[in-house]
């Protein structure tokens, strides 16, 4: 094959060469606006190479046919039946027995169930597994999240190079290397590397990295132990609470709660009435507001008096309301978040119907370390918000059962059960697969294949729940971005980019060229996504291989742990974000604690590599 | 090392089995199926996945993303807007409707057609007061009827289609289906409408919702009296009453009504609770609980026609995730927020307790919930409503939009600008830009086991043909048939595909049949054409069972149908569809 031949002499100008220039540009140009979603620039990828006629329909749909695709689709599947047969259950046991040791010890041990559980789910399943279990050790314990979150997201991500199926972009260096050389990597080729990154990274984080994180809210978010009684305090409710009255006259009387219009047009959130000496919680839209009835309303204060004025309500009580009015045996307050599969993101909060549909009530929602508290009902929610509910408990504990939400607060003890049968057969199934592929017995993508199908047969999860855990996106982005990577190197962009910027590097050191590829890899990452960044780097790493005499395993490992290890921005890995709103972070916390982090992976990689391998 | 075609021949032999059995869904199956050729070495592990990226699937999954589009803009609405004020002759509703469930679905999937007409039929045959049974075969039937007319009515014909390049040919275009499709489409409805539906049972009123859900059979009213047991008791505490099924439905206290009261709600004396409960349960509830019956019917209706307390009939669809399961098991009440009050099953309501029923594919459940959550749940659970669906009309320009959109996307196909996956998928990507397809809805709208199942069947397919299974298939086939004419050779190969795709799996019949009609063309040395045609024809004509195709099986529940009405309707059709199809294929597509 041309890639495995030495460069000759410069790449050609040719009108193809810029063709694919132009669409990789206006790729990446989209995909930093936010303008479409990554999924929908992998479709206009596809038809924009085809129409350009710089590859044939059949080479541009041949990234469904690829066996990444199998792999990644597969281990979806394999990572839902782990949910569904109770991991978070056993990881709840091992957290819980965690109480009683310094933050130090703390984190050490929450990154390192985090590498492990991510050595073979995807980091954002990892993540989402740990959070509730993380929040409820802060609790106990009186740590900050803040100084546990971070960490557990960094953890989940090194994790992910301990393995060839850790994270995707592994698996599509994995099958780049099958496809050029006829050879896979090996299941555990990445693991000599990725235990140093592990080890590195958790005594980083232990030592030092846990210092540059704030201790954000440990006074207000914890202070009184382990009630969850505090929540409203930290979103800062008190002081929006009001008790009105609706006198005999007034033009409310006899209206149904929408019909009102105190949402829709004044913004205010209604969280109970009280008529006589009972409260209903959670009024829903249809609940008819009688004159004499007492409103417990939540809103701007100019909001609540031009309401006041407008339906000749009186201002009974502001501010602080009892405690017992907020929180009763049945009745508690909760903090949710949004994980990235939920159907929620992208609705609005009225469309979500949250009382009607779960008994609860939104009080505010913690978004980039504010809370936001009027006009609920018009914000759209986004991935990574914290939402504090308020609801009778046996809702709450609802809301856990439902893929939409991750309950992380107000835990009243109710542990996922599961048959102890399903996590026997689980793991008995994953680590048949890992044997299978170590053995040579079975290729990466069909032992994956037989995995998944034999944890429906054997009923760890269910068809429907199975189709349900494969993230569609995903796979999407990866079939219609393989496709240009195929183009790059057609039009001899690759060789382009080779035979300037790396041989450059190349004359300071094959260190430099591993380096010069993490960094490129982690740059396209930052922009667009880890998956993009792996699929259009590793043809350079095969080449750059080639030319420079280096083994491509050695390029291609550094360039999946280069588009993977994004640590400096909460948007570069969708487990950071997963952390952001629960651990109250901003952006510049994940600077300042990553930034070092970053550079230690850079300098590991740089270093271990070519011993690990040889040159 | 056995030759390969053995191994083909036992994997497909135990794919037949499995498919037949039925207890793994046709996807896994073929997964299966998949996984033993490629590690038998009969497919190359390179070779393995390239189904998936197969011009057929990419295909089936952009005509499926458009359907929805197409739904999405109202044009649908529309149509079927006019017919429910339709008031006619049985022979010409049957026409009716039957003729308009063919149109949509020779450009939509058939599955996407028939349930926009389901509850359209159903509230017809309501209205005049006759048996749903009527009209509903005639639909799925008339839905099976309109996918042969174009090459993306049906998964089928675009397998066919792209097959024709084994042959060395173009793909066959859009519409090369019509003719031949047309004429047995014809043929058919005038049978069905005309002589059809009078063989079907008249299962008369059975899923009249008066009939069938009568509130007065499940709701009962109960006082709480002084001295009652439970008067002061938190409703959960309810649950002390151990092996009693109660469910409390509403509680009218004074002029207050709680519809579907919280767990910790505080039972008091004077309180009338709505329960629903079987007789025995109820009798053991009152019993035990030293109440009273209080006979105010009118108490449990006005609560049932409250907005929070919406009443809904849906049909349990072929993949939902209910099936199987209990509504207990589900906590259907709480995590959904729906009461199921009724199931129905086989045109008659069951007996034993309702929550404790395990789901099955076209039960038709009685339940109800809050008016803006209960249609959108039900979707969510895998569940078609049996009422109308909200008609969504007054958007003339986003009617407009999804036509426009659809027939560009018709017309760069047929011009033959782009390959037709191209075509489709850019229509489908503009459906999106014009708000016609919320991006959420993208990987809802695709009906991921048809993909896995053609991903995974195409490779195996072309293992049957390397392997010279195919070949072998032909050839006795020709053998038995001994010295016939093409054209009985033709009607054989029509018969069997008929046969074996009201078993299996249209689409996978299609991609088993296609090598060896190919195969068979090839040893007689006539142009494979007819024959490709006559698999096409014959993988999406399934009338005799009801799981043959999900169209089928959709009707089975509202219909109050058995498994041995289909073949009354369906045999006669069949012989039709032989009669027409047979000449028609031979008169256009000449050996």
């Amino acid at each position: 094959m041309l890639l495995q031949q030495p460069l000759k002499g410069q790449a050609v100008l040719t009108v193809e060469f810029l063709v694919i220039t132009v669409i990789l540009v206006a790729a990446f140009v989209v995909l930093l606006t936010e303008r479409l979603s990554p999924d929908m620039v992998a479709v206009l990828v596809i038809l924009s190479l085809v129409f350009s006629r710089v590859l044939t329909p059949e080479e541009a749909f041949a990234g469904f046919g690829n066996p990444v695709i199998i792999t990644v689709g597969a281990l979806f599947v394999l990572c839902g039946a782990l949910h569904h047969a109770g991991v978070s259950g056993l990881i709840g046991h091992y957290l819980s027995a965690l109480s009683g040791r310094s933050e130090m010890q703390t984190v050490a041990a929450v990154m390192t169930a985090g590498a492990l559980l991510s050595s073979v789910m995807t980091n954002v399943a990892a993540t989402a597994i740990l959070l509730p279990g993380v929040m409820a050790l802060c609790r106990k314990t009186g740590l900050a999240p803040s100084r546990l979150l971070i960490p557990l997201s960094y953890s989940t991500i090194l994790g992910g190079t301990l393995t060839v199926v850790g994270t995707q972009p592994n698996i599509i260096v994995s099958s780049l290397l099958r496809t050029v050389s006829g050879r896979e990597l090996n299941f555990f080729a990445f693991t000599p590397v990725g235990i140093t990154l592990v080890i590195i990274g958790i005594a980083y984080m232990a030592f030092l990295g846990r210092h540059l994180l704030p201790v954000r809210a440990v006074d207000e978010k914890i202070s009184s132990s382990a009630e969850p009684g505090a929540l409203p305090s930290i979103y800062r409710l008190e002081e929006r609470l009001f008790e009105l009255r609706v006198p005999a006259g007034s033009r409310m009387a006899g209206n149904t709660l929408i019909q009102s219009g105190l949402g829709s047009r004044f913004g205010i959130n209604v969280i109970g009435i009280m008529r006589k000496d009972t409260i209903r919680f959670s009024p829903k839209r249809g609940d008819v507001i009688r004159a004499d009835d007492r409103l417990l309303v939540q809103g701007r204060e100019n909001d609540v008096s031009r309401a006041v004025s407008a339906f000749d309500l009186e201002v009974r009580r502001k501010g602080m309301l009892r405690r017992e009015e907020i929180l009763s045996r049945e009745v508690g307050v909760a903090e949710i978040v949004l994980p990235p599969r939920s159907h929620y993101v992208g609705k609005r909060l009225q469309d979500v119907l949250m009382r009607e549909r779960f008994g609860v009530t939104v009080l505010a929602i913690w978004r980039k370390g504010k809370p936001i508290r009027a006009h609920l009902g018009e914000e759209p929610l986004q991935f990574g918000d914290a939402l504090l509910v308020r609801g009778p408990w046996e809702q709450i504990n609802l809301l856990r059962k439902t893929d939409e939400f991750i309950v992380i607060s107000g835990s009243e003890g109710e542990s996922d059960h599961s048959e102890d049968g399903k996590m026997v057969r689980a793991a008995a199934i994953l680590t048949g697969m890992i044997v299978s592929v170590v053995t040579g017995l079975l290729a990466l993508p069909l032992a994956a294949l037989a995995a998944a199908v034999l944890m429906v047969l054997t009923r760890c999860l269910n068809l429907a729940d199975a189709y349900k855990a494969i993230e569609w996106r995903i796979i999407l982005v990866i079939a219609g971005f393989i496709p240009l990577g195929t183009a790059i190197v057609k039009t001899g962009l690759v060789d382009f980019f080779v035979s300037t910027i790396l041989l450059q590097a190349a004359h300071y050191g094959q260190p430099l060229v591993i380096g010069v590829l993490l960094l490129f890899s982690s740059a396209i990452a930052l922009i667009s996504t880890n998956i993009t960044a792996a699929i259009l780097m590793g043809p350079v790493a095969v080449a750059a291989a080639a030319s420079f005499g280096m083994k491509p395993e050695i390029l291609l490992i550094s360039v999946a742990i280069g588009s993977s290890t994004g640590f400096m921005t909460p948007l570069a890995q969708q487990a950071n974000l997963l952390v952001m709103g629960p651990g109250n972070y901003v952006f510049r916390d994940y600077l300042h604690a990553g930034s070092l982090l970053s550079l230690l992976v850079l300098i590991v990689v740089m270093a271990c590599m070519p011993l690990f391998f040889g040159l | 090392m056995p030759p390969s075609h053995y191994i083909v021949f036992a994997t497909l032999i135990m794919a037949l089995a499995l498919f037949i059995w039925g207890r793994w869904r046709y996807d896994v199956v073929a997964i299966i199926a998949l996984l033993l050729v490629t590690v038998a070495g009969v497919v190359p592990a390179d070779e393995a996945f390239a189904g998936f990226g197969h011009p057929a699937v990419i295909t089936v999954a952009a005509v499926l993303l458009l359907s929805t589009g197409l739904m999405n803009s109202g044009l649908v609405d529309v149509i079927s807007g006019v017919l429910l004020k339709m008031n006619a002759r049985p022979s010409l509703q049957v026409l009716a409707m039957t003729t308009i469930v063919a149109f949509f679905s020779a450009f939509m999937n058939n599955v996407g057609a028939i349930a926009i007409m389901l509850p359209v039929a159903v509230q017809i045959a309501r209205k005049n007061e006759t048996s749903p049974s009527l009209l509903l075969m005639p639909l799925a039937f008339g839905s099976l009827l309109g996918g042969l007319t174009t090459m993306i009515g049906t998964p089928p014909n675009i397998i066919i289609a792209l097959a024709r390049t084994r042959t060395g040919k173009e793909p066959f275009a859009l519409f090369d289906f019509s003719p031949v499709g047309l004429g047995v489409a014809v043929a058919g409805i005038i049978f069905i409408s005309l002589i059809g539906w009078r063989l079907l049972p008249k299962r008369k009123g059975q899923t009249s919702q008066e009939a069938l859900f009568h509130v007065e059979d499940y709701l009962t009213e109960i006082r709480i009296g002084e001295n009652s047991l439970i008067a002061g008791w938190r409703l959960y505490e309810l649950r002390k009453f151990k092996d009693l099924e109660v469910n409390i439905i509403g509680i009218v206290r004074g002029k207050t009504r709680i519809i579907s009261p919280a767990v910790h709600e505080v039972l008091a004396a004077g309180d009338i609770l709505v329960v629903e409960a079987d007789s025995d349960d109820l009798k053991a509830f009152v019993d035990q609980g030293k109440l009273e019956l209080a006979e105010d019917k009118q108490l449990g209706r006005d609560i049932l026609g409250s907005e929070e307390m919406h009443l809904s009939e849906a049909v349990v669809m072929a993949d939902s995730q209910l099936i199987g399961r209990t509504a207990y098991s589900l906590n259907l009440r709480r995590r959904f927020n729906l009461n199921l009050l009724a199931v129905a099953r086989k045109g008659a309501r069951l007996k034993t307790r309702v929550a404790s029923t395990r789901f099955q594919t076209g039960d038709i459940l009685l339940l109800s919930g809050p008016l803006e959550t209960i249609h959108e749940t039900m979707q969510q659970l895998g569940c078609l409503p049996l009422a109308p669906r909200n008609l969504r009309l007054g958007y003339p320009k986003r009617v407009a939009m999804g036509a426009g959109i659809f027939l560009s996307a018709v017309a760069a196909a047929l011009s033959g600008l782009f390959p037709v996956q191209v075509a489709f998928l850019l229509g489908a990507l503009l459906m999106v830009f014009a708000g016609l397809l919320p991006v959420r809805e993208v990987y809802e709208g695709i009906d991921w086991s048809i993909i896995i199942l053609l991903g995974a069947m195409i490779p195996v397919g072309r293992a049957m043909e390397t392997s010279g299974g195919a070949e072998i298939i032909a050839r006795q086939i020709l053998s038995l048939s001994g010295m016939m004419p093409p054209a009985s050779v033709l009607s054989i190969l029509l018969i069997s595909t008929m046969l074996l795709s009201d078993i299996i799996n249209n689409a996978a019949t299609a991609v088993l049949m296609a090598p060896i009609g190919i195969n068979i063309a090839q040893t007689l040395g006539v142009s494979p054409d007819p024959f490709l045609m006559c698999v096409a024809l014959g993988s999406s004509c399934t009338f005799l069972t009801p799981i043959g195709h999900q169209s089928n099986a959709l009707v089975l529940g509202p219909g109050g149908y058995r498994f041995g009405d289909y073949w009354r309707m369906g045999l006669p059709l069949d012989v039709i569809v032989v009669c027409t199809g047979v000449p028609l294929i031979l008169w256009v597509w000449p050996l």
